[in-house]
């Protein structure tokens, strides 16, 4: 079931209704897990089996860990204890839980690695391609999964012994299959609460839940179209229209997975959940490693919790520092996607943020000489810009279908010289029309002036909440109908998938 | 308590809220929603129509939608039939429209098209699904309807409706916004299929082609039964037709099963496939496509199910009933079809005014024509106020005065009406209702008669004031008349409609406009030096001058007649498409003969065997000709309109049917003028310039290219393509030199000879940015060029190997180097040429002069050569 589809339109509601009619907090839960399994089942109701086992497993090993934490600590000798070494069971969920994602995601990019590896030497191999249907989300509930058991054993969260509780906490539908990734400690607890309706809440919620579609089927699927041409006909562009087809990815991939996070921080709101924020406008960074405090937050503060400070952070050796941020970044990029497309991805983020820490003293050194002022708005915008313009090049290999076709794209951008193709018609020809083409950039804007009121501290909704009703009502009518008349949705159209669903 | 009020406050506010969004919603939706007039309108309008006002519902696809003229079958019978009906529509949605009819009208016969049922579908295509269920109400019969019609998945989106036409509003028309809850569409359903006179011939297969009955669908056979059932349930009368159509003969066996089938539940089935001959249905002359009729068809059709139901139904006249909504609305809402918007004053010595309006095009249809008039004035002959008449054979109407002073008003064949002694001012209604024809003077029946068929036959003629045409086509009997108001209704009026017509007051047309003297600011295009053909050179002038057929111009020129040879081609703006001649072409047949081929391909020619030249003038007035040779009238005539040509303006040869150049001739043409807008008489005559002396050779010059004529651009599609190649030999030596007028008001780009490949770009370029900046890219080097404010400017490029020099008017003012690859495109004034060779960036750029050397001029020949020009100019 997509967000972005008449099926959600119904379910959500109708099951906030039913959650607040219900007295019972027990009661509630079990009917937001039988939603969720519901929700998650819509795609392919095979794949439940693998989160009922991923929860088991976690919750046991969760279990365990605890007992034997206690166990330990009240000093029971080892061959009287009824558990094993936690250490054991936060293994065995660390393994357990990779090897599902390793078998699920990357099992057939790692045998053709091998085979293109062992190719280079010349020894020649020949493995069938292993026909495995991808669960979706399965990346955020395992890493969710993941992140509650080592909390767990790092004594950071209390076990939770019950199942009903956990269980959702795996699968809560709004921020089941693309995040944010959420932490024991922030949504875990929220399920022991008992829930009031409140209005005030419910419409915040609701606006979000609007302000996430506006993102996602009029922006991010009408830019889809024009980001789409260009891509897969790459070869037939050069110059100012790759250029401007990596710029309006950029704008894609932003409204696409913010506009799910977005729905889905709003869909727990409407019934009095909070989910983490996963943006913080990220295009408004001023470094990469910035963009990178700023962009799925959720993700990131993950990797930095469970993969970078284990490995000794920032506090360490400059060059110890770097490896550990080039190690994250390679992950990351792995973790979005089994190919060698995204691992590249994730180095340029990692080598960008090495290279800018590195001449951080020359550029300071600089800017003192020429006497800029480095908190001035004119060298921010600059910053900005210069981020942008980075994290837009690291957006073609995650874009482009392969190594080749990203170089070729990049290298065309910088080659060819031909701005008049913006005035002269050329623009229409990208597969949508002058009318429509129009009607994205307005949007664009729209989404831009809100987001930079953001940055400055003015929450919009909390700004037009506080307007006189009539102004109110005609701005939310102006929202939902913009929706509804220029969203990309209907049988005209296939109703188009969150890109992050896949990772 | 307070917590109680403020919880009512916040339902309140819900509430005012959702209902403000489902108005808001409701409205929009108006707007948006399909307005398919072979889907959703049938049944949008339908529930606008007032309880009991229909007395026939016809069902079916459009074999039932756009067969069935429910006008002739209101106009000649007074039956009240309403189409509800959709495009390819499936037997289940048939039958939900007839749960759906019923609720809203009582009709005293159902008529249903069997030929869904030769369909063997689970569901229509995606159009035939959105056209035969979004427009019902939201009902039951509606969801089951789209439970029937639409696979899982789009079910709820066909039921909303919305998501299937959100996408709508970039092609949004006026007509979108006339559907709002307030506007009323009652009038009986008139489709634009109903006037369109094409003709597709075919044969409908003979009723014994075939033997046996084939089996229908399962789906279409389950839905036929449920409609059945539901109709002898209810007792609803029930009569399933097929209109003919060509069909196959799976569908022939299809039927014999629908008859055997109705047969079961008693109800007849009439296969007009078997008995069409009978209604003097003609497959020849009465379809426009394999299913549907023409508006020749479409009205005797409907007679023959009219004839049917009446004989089996008691069916009343509903024209009868003065407060049925059709009699309501039927004049108001469809109004006149033609209104004369102004008084027209007609001269009776060549004006006439044509309508446009062909009323015996159907001859069956009906109208009515009311007119207020001045009698036309006596002459020797008789004069005529108005005619639409075949003067080849004989019929139509033409209301003309005598010259003993008698009002004739002829109304077909030999069938007249006379007025001795006729008021000065005429108020003259005719009614033709089908074959009848009912004539009123000053609000006086004169005549009430039923024609033959064979005093109506079919002509296209359109209604002229103030004269006549001949069999030939020649305008004639020009009557002196102000014709002060004429509107033509497509419909029969009531007797008490026409005696309550009153003329209104309308401006008197200007016709000064027509007879405006035509003044130096009209000139388009004017010849600078004499043309002289050498049987390779011709002149593209890049004027259009037919682009709209409809416009007016007048071309004096010189020519010489001496020359001997054969063929040979003055000038031309002519297609030479088969089956669509068109435009003007001005050529010499053999040594004797010169042709003038004008308008629509008519033809004039003239002997000129003793002429050494001569002046021709031709005024093109919309689609009349005049011609003068020597200051003799030679042809006045009026030429059916032509279609437009979107060619060129050539000089010395013309374009073939595929649009290339061919007939390049040796000729020579002393002057050619050519002006917007009629020249009067006067101003014809008058015109005798000088020969133009031949063009300036540009002594001490190799000149390969010179622009014959000044150009000046539209910004639309105006342009030269000299067919001169500048990069054929990257390498090669030229020199560009051109005068630029009104630099201060043109843009654009006045010279290119530049590929626009992308990632190829190379060539030249000269483009004016502003009034005082140019860009001239040579090669690949872009130079931005300062000029001082000036209305004329001189540029020149030299070209030496890959070096150039830019001089304006004669200083050299910028050097650049560049070498590139060799480009075979032409040079061209006026545009630049797309990657795919298309001109396109026109410009309105003023090349007065132009000329390319095939070598590189020095500094000082250049200043010479600007001194020279500059000298010349006047």
């Amino acid at each position: 079931m997509l967000f972005n589809s008449l099926s959600y339109l119904i379910f959500l509601p109708a099951i906030a209704l039913v959650y607040f009619l219900i007295p019972w907090q027990k009661v509630r839960n079990l009917l937001l897990l039988a939603g969720s399994y519901y929700f998650y089942m819509c795609w392919d109701p095979r794949f439940i089996v693998l989160m009922i086992g991923c929860t088991l497993i976690t919750y046991l090993d969760a279990l365990f860990i605890d007992v034997s934490r206690r166990e330990e600590k009240e000093g029971v000798p080892p061959e009287k204890r009824r558990t094993g070494r936690a250490k054991l069971y936060t293994a065995v969920t660390i393994v357990f839980t990779l090897a599902i994602v390793a078998w699920f995601k990357y099992a057939n990019f790692l045998t053709e690695s091998l085979v293109g590896l062992l190719g280079l030497v010349g020894i020649q191999l020949q493995i069938p391609r292993l026909n495995i249907a991808l669960p979706v989300g399965i990346s955020f509930f395992t890493f969710q999964s993941l992140s509650y058991v080592i909390d767990v054993y790092r004594g950071k969260t209390a076990c939770e012994r019950n199942i009903l509780r956990y269980a959702l906490f795996v699968s809560f539908f709004p921020q089941l299959v693309a995040g944010p990734i959420e932490r024991s400690s922030n949504l875990l607890v929220q399920f022991r609460e008992k829930h009031r309706f409140s209005a005030e809440q419910a419409k915040h919620g609701a606006m979000l839940v609007l302000w996430g579609f506006f993102m996602k089927i009029v922006v991010a699927d009408r830019v889809a179209i024009v980001v789409d041409q260009i891509y897969n006909y790459y070869a037939s562009y050069e110059g100012v229209i790759p250029i401007l087809g990596t710029i309006l990815f950029a704008v894609q991939i932003y409204c696409d997975f913010n506009g799910y996070t977005t729905i889905a921080i709003g869909s727990a709101q409407l019934m009095g959940f909070h989910l983490m924020k996963n943006f913080e406008q990220p295009y408004l960074a001023t470094s990469v490693a910035d963009f990178w405090r700023r962009w799925h937050i959720s993700l990131t503060s993950w990797f930095r919790d469970y993969i970078y400070f284990p490995l000794g952070g920032s506090r360490c050796a400059p060059w110890k520092r770097y490896r550990n941020i080039m190690i994250v970044f390679l992950v990351s990029g792995l973790w979005h996607g089994a190919a060698w497309t995204y691992i590249i991805w994730g180095g340029l983020n990692g080598a960008l943020q090495i290279v800018g820490a590195w001449l951080k003293p020359f550029r300071e050194k600089v800017l003192k000489k020429l006497r800029v002022s480095t908190g001035s708005l004119g060298h921010r915008l600059v910053q900005i810009l210069i981020t942008f313009v980075l994290v837009d090049i690291t957006w073609v290999f995650f874009r482009a279908k392969d190594i080749p076709s990203a170089l070729h794209i990049i290298q065309s951008s910088f080659t060819v010289w031909n701005p008049w193709v913006l005035v002269d018609g050329t623009l229409y020809t990208l597969g949508l029309e002058q009318a429509d083409f129009w009607l994205m950039m307005l949007s664009i804007l729209i989404l831009a002036a809100v987001d930079v009121l953001h940055a400055r501290g003015k929450a919009i909704w909390q700004t037009v909440s506080g307007w006189p009703l009539p102004v109110r009502w005609v701005l939310i009518y102006g929202l939902i109908f913009w929706i509804l008349i220029f969203g990309v949705y209907g049988p005209a159209f296939d109703a188009t998938s969150f890109i992050y669903f896949q990772f | 308590m307070n917590k109680v009020k403020s919880a009512l406050r916040a339902i309140g506010k819900g509430l005012a809220f959702v209902a403000v969004f489902l108005v808001l919603g409701g409205l929009i939706m108006n707007v948006m929603v399909f307005k398919q007039e072979d889907g959703t309108l049938p049944v949008h309008n339908y529930y606008t129509l007032p309880r009991d006002t229909v007395d026939v519902l016809i069902l079916g696809t459009s074999h039932a939608g756009m067969n069935v003229s429910t006008k002739t079958m209101w106009d000649e019978y007074g039956i009240a039939g309403y189409r509800f009906w959709g495009s390819i529509q499936p037997i289940w949605n048939t039958y939900y429209y007839l749960l759906e009819a019923l609720k809203y009208q009582t009709p005293k016969v159902v008529v249903m098209d069997a030929h869904s049922l030769t369909f063997q579908q689970e569901y229509g295509t995606y159009p035939v699904q959105v056209k035969n269920t979004i427009a019902m109400r939201l009902s039951r019969e509606k969801v089951e309807n789209v439970l029937a019609s639409v696979p899982a998945g789009d079910r709820a989106f066909m039921l909303f409706g919305f998501p299937t036409y959100h996408n709508r509003y970039s092609e949004l028309t006026e007509d979108d916004f006339l559907y709002f809850p307030w506007n009323s569409h009652q009038e009986i359903q008139v489709l634009s299929s109903e006037t369109t006179d094409y003709i597709y011939a075919f044969d409908i297969m003979a009723p014994d082609a075939t033997e046996g009955e084939a089996e229908l669908g399962e789906k279409e056979e389950k839905y036929f039964r449920m409609l059945l059932s539901y109709c002898a349930e209810h007792g609803i009368p029930l009569e399933i037709v097929a209109s003919p159509y060509e069909l196959t003969a799976i569908e022939q066996q299809k039927f014999r099963r629908v008859r055997s089938i109705a047969a079961e539940y008693g109800v007849s089935f009439t296969n007009y496939n078997d008995c069409y001959q009978d209604y003097g249905i003609d497959t020849r002359q009465d379809f426009l496509d394999p299913g549907h009729f023409n508006k020749t068809g479409m009205p005797k059709y409907a007679r023959a199910l009219a004839e049917m139901l009446k004989s089996k139904y008691d069916l009343p006249d509903r024209r009868q009933d003065a407060g049925h909504i059709w009699n309501q609305t039927r004049v108001q809402a469809e109004g006149p079809v033609y209104a004369l918007t102004e008084q027209q004053r007609l001269d009776g010595l060549q004006d006439a005014y044509d309508t446009g309006i062909r009323l015996y095009e159907n001859p069956l249809s009906s109208w009515t024509l009311c007119t207020a008039f001045t009698l036309p004035d006596p002459g020797s002959e008789s004069c005529t106020a108005l005619s639409c008449y075949d003067a080849e054979a004989q019929t139509g109407l033409v209301v003309s005065r005598e010259a003993n002073g008698t009002l004739i008003i002829r109304y077909t064949g030999d069938m007249t009406v006379r007025v001795q002694e006729p008021p000065e001012l005429l108020q003259l209604c005719i009614i033709k209702m089908g074959q009848t024809i009912k004539i009123y003077l000053n609000g006086e029946l004169l005549e009430e008669k039923k024609l033959d068929m064979s005093d109506l036959p079919r002509h296209s003629g359109t209604l002229l004031l103030g004269c006549e045409v001949s069999a030939s086509g020649r305008k004639l009997h020009y009557g002196k008349t102000t014709v002060r108001d004429l509107v033509i209704y497509d419909t029969a009026l009531s007797e008490p409609d026409v005696q309550a017509w009153t003329p209104r007051e309308l401006p008197l047309a200007e016709r000064t406009e027509y007879l405006r003297a035509v003044t130096e600011d009209d000139l388009i295009l004017s010849l600078q030096n004499r043309f002289v053909g050498d049987g390779e050179t011709y002149v593209d002038t890049g004027k259009k001058l037919y682009a709209d057929a409809e416009s007016s111009f007048t071309l004096l020129s010189r020519l010489e007649l001496s020359a001997e040879g054969g063929d040979t081609v003055y000038f031309s703006c002519f297609s030479e498409e088969p089956g669509a001649y068109r435009g003007l072409l001005v050529r010499k047949v053999g040594e004797k003969t010169l042709n003038i081929v004008y308008g629509d391909g008519s033809g004039l020619s003239l002997d000129v065997a003793d002429q050494g030249s001569a002046v021709l003038a031709i005024v093109k007035d919309r689609s009349a000709y005049t011609v003068y040779l020597d200051g003799s009238k030679v042809l006045d005539q009026d030429v059916r309109s032509c279609l437009p040509y979107d060619g060129t303006f050539l000089i010395g040869s013309q374009t073939d049917q595929n649009g290339d150049i061919f007939r390049v001739s040796q000729t020579t043409l002393y002057n050619l003028d050519v002006y917007s807008g009629v020249m009067t008489e006067e101003q014809i005559l008058k015109w005798m310039p000088e020969p133009l002396p031949e063009a300036e050779r540009d002594p001490g010059m190799d000149v390969t290219y010179r622009l014959p004529i000044g150009f000046t651009g539209n910004k639309k599609d105006a342009c030269v393509d000299t067919g001169l190649q500048l990069y054929d030999n990257p390498a090669k030596d030229w020199t560009l030199s051109f005068v630029l007028d009104r630099v201060t008001v043109r843009r654009g780009c006045a010279v290119s000879c530049f590929d626009e490949t992308p990632g190829k770009y190379r060539g030249l370029l000269v483009r004016q940015m502003d009034a005082t900046h140019f860009s001239v890219v040579t090669g690949t080097e872009y130079t931005e060029i300062e000029i001082h404010p000036a209305d004329r400017l001189t540029m020149t490029i030299v070209k030496r190997q890959h070096a150039y020099s830019i001089y304006v008017d004669g200083v050299l003012t910028a050097e650049k180097e560049s070498r590139i690859a060799s480009y075979l495109g032409p040079m061209m004034i006026g545009c630049e040429r797309s990657q795919i060779g298309m001109p396109f960036r026109f410009s309105d750029a003023s090349v007065r002069r132009l000329r390319v050397m095939n070598e590189a001029l020095t500094d000082e020949q250049v200043l010479a050569m600007y001194q020279a020009w500059e000298e010349e100019w006047p």
